[in-house]
């Protein structure tokens, strides 16, 4: 657990924050640019000396100007993947995933395991100079998980990357959350970063916490859509996938009370995913459709009705133990007689189903 | 023609000696104090800054002379120098390669600081993240990362000395065989009406030197950047 409470003032920006960050998962830091979220990681890490305050990260004291501690950067076992990569470009790729693990306490077998993980072999001698932006961001990604941090600090580090960096890289970010069990804090103005990987979400603007919380939690919250600045709702689900799939193309996804059908092949049986699901691609009917390309079809009872001062309205179905929304036109709302309580039946495309 | 005498091949060697020492007095000292005006806050910066340029803008002979009262046998380091070590440097070779290192300072100071300004401070940060302390960053990261400007600050200081003939004649005179550098001998042969073929041959070696000076500046400069992979930079 961090629990940071600190001030820092620079030039005409503020920032004033208390805040307790659990030490598992990963917890996104949210924001527009300028909303200090950086500033807040190089706080954690020592980079950057707030004016006052106390940051505590499980035991261990790393800021108090009460009785003035100030642990140095180097004592204070965090990692750090900065957007630039920072790769020292007089090492080659080995030398720089070398340089954190020598200084480390764990010297075991992890670097094997982390080139794979990260798809380094071919690199390994190469000079980053001569790689490529997505192959430098996953060695910087290796060098700080090698050197064998308690937190891994990532700092947008898909930011300075292409469309197509970003997909190739995510992934990777994704399986190592899975597999490595060491707690994340990453900095991001994506949304699909946000989705795909937080697992609590801290909303920054203007350096305040606008608000915190289990991600399922502030996914909706109007604090969220007034940083996006458009009042989409989304619904975010965990899943896991059948342990039979895959015959016609379409897999089978379970949650607590139902399943889905996603146009998806390569989903590992028995994995859990995430699937992200936008309340414009719901349709509701009262009747169970017969003949219909629609894949899914769960029956749903109306939980929640939110009227705008548009056209749509936004409806909160309860399908077994979860929520999703489903986004309608007042016209269709008032049409089926929608009211708290309704049964209907939710249908969803299966290529609208995004997992994880 | 190329039949040295005596002078001539002292004063080649006494040149290489004055400036190779030179440069060993330089390099570290003007590491350290380039690191510290570029990375260290303290009060006084600027005085040690001026301190370090004034060389360069004074007179040569100037700064002979203030070497002379300060370190010359009654001057007040030399008298200590030579009432508790028993060292003179007035009138030596040690004098000259002292001038040298005193006029040439600035340049080397000025080279690496400009390289160590320049550079990614990102990187020091990074290596930090990972564990290692100040003095290992910068061991292991400024250090290799400021070489250009460190070998661009040697090689100038080394051509400083080669030249250097204000300071040197005022501190410690133009003695053959102990301070007569190729400078100083060329300046005493064209004081001499007559044949000009010693004067021309030193000329020649000047030449000789600094063009081999050169070349093996730029062949260890190309060395350092594959090193530091500087090469493909500029696709970026």
């Amino acid at each position: 657990m961090i629990s940071a409470e600190f001030v820092v003032e620079r030039d005409d920006f503020l920032m004033d924050i208390k805040l307790e960050i659990p030490s598992t998962g990963a917890t996104v830091l949210f924001g527009p640019s300028g909303s200090g979220k950086t500033t807040f990681i190089n706080v954690l890490s020592g980079i950057i000396k707030p004016m006052s305050g106390l940051i505590k990260v499980g035991k261990a004291t790393f800021f108090d100007s009460e009785i003035k501690i100030n642990l140095p950067i180097e004592k204070r076992g965090i990692g750090y993947v900065f957007q630039d990569g920072r790769l020292f470009p007089h090492m080659s790729v080995e030398e720089n995933l070398d340089f954190g693990r020598k200084r480390s306490n764990d010297r075991t077998s992890r670097k094997k395991e982390i080139i794979e993980l990260l798809g380094l072999g071919q690199l390994l001698q190469r000079k980053p100079s001569t790689l490529s932006g997505g192959e430098r961001q996953r060695t910087a990604i290796g060098r700080a998980i090698l050197s064998g941090p308690s937190f891994l600090f990532m700092d947008e580090p898909l930011a300075a990357l292409d469309f197509a960096r970003k997909q190739e890289i995510l992934p990777y970010i994704a399986t190592l959350k899975k597999n490595l069990k060491i707690p994340i804090i990453y900095v991001s103005h994506q949304m699909e970063e946000v989705v795909r990987l937080a697992d609590h979400l801290v909303l920054l603007e203007n350096g305040k916490i606008l608000d915190h919380g289990q991600i399922f939690d502030i996914i909706n919250s109007p604090s969220l859509r007034i940083l996006l600045g458009k009042d989409d709702k989304t619904s975010l689900i965990n899943c896991h996938v059948d342990k039979q799939t895959g015959k016609d193309g379409l897999s089978k996804l379970i949650f607590p009370g139902g399943y889905f059908f996603v146009n998806q092949r390569n989903l590992v049986p028995l994995e859990n995913v995430r699937i992200e699901l936008k309340a414009q691609d719901v349709a509701l009917a009262l009747e169970k459709p017969i003949a219909t390309s629609i894949a899914n079809i769960l029956g749903a009872s109306v939980a929640k009705i939110e009227t705008s001062k548009d056209t749509h309205c936004d409806v909160l179905l309860s399908i077994g133990n979860i929520s999703i929304w489903a986004r309608i036109t007042q016209q269709s709302a008032s049409k089926l007689g929608l009211k708290i309580g309704s049964p209907v039946f939710a249908l969803i495309k299966s290529a609208a189903i995004r997992p994880f | 023609m190329f039949n040295l005498t005596t002078i001539e091949i002292d004063a080649f060697y006494l040149t290489l000696k004055v400036a190779f020492f030179s440069v060993a007095i330089c390099l570290p000292l003007g590491v350290i104090t380039a690191f510290t005006l570029s990375r260290l806050n303290f009060p006084g910066k600027w005085l040690l800054d001026g301190l370090v340029h004034l060389p360069l803008v004074m007179p040569p002979v100037v700064v002979g002379y203030m070497l002379l009262l300060l370190l010359g046998r009654r001057g007040v380091l030399g008298s200590w120098l030579y009432d508790t070590f028993d060292i003179t440097v007035a009138f030596t070779w040690k004098g000259a390669a002292i001038a040298s290192a005193v006029m040439a300072f600035p340049l080397m100071v000025r080279a690496v600081r400009l390289s160590l300004d320049t550079m990614d401070r990102g990187l020091e940060v990074a290596a930090r993240t990972l564990g290692a302390s100040r003095t290992i960053v910068f061991l292991s990261i400024t250090l290799p990362l400021s070489l250009p400007g460190i070998l661009t600050g040697t090689i100038l200081a080394f051509a400083r000395s080669l030249g250097e003939f204000g300071a040197t004649i005022t501190f410690v005179s133009n003695i053959p065989g102990e301070t007569q550098t190729i400078p100083l001998a060329l300046y005493n042969f064209t004081q001499i009406p007559g044949d000009q073929t010693p004067a021309i041959r030193l000329l020649t070696i000047s030449v000789v030197v600094a063009f081999a000076a050169l070349i093996t500046s730029d062949l260890l400069a190309r060395k350092v950047k594959n090193r530091l992979g500087t090469k493909f930079e500029a696709d970026q």
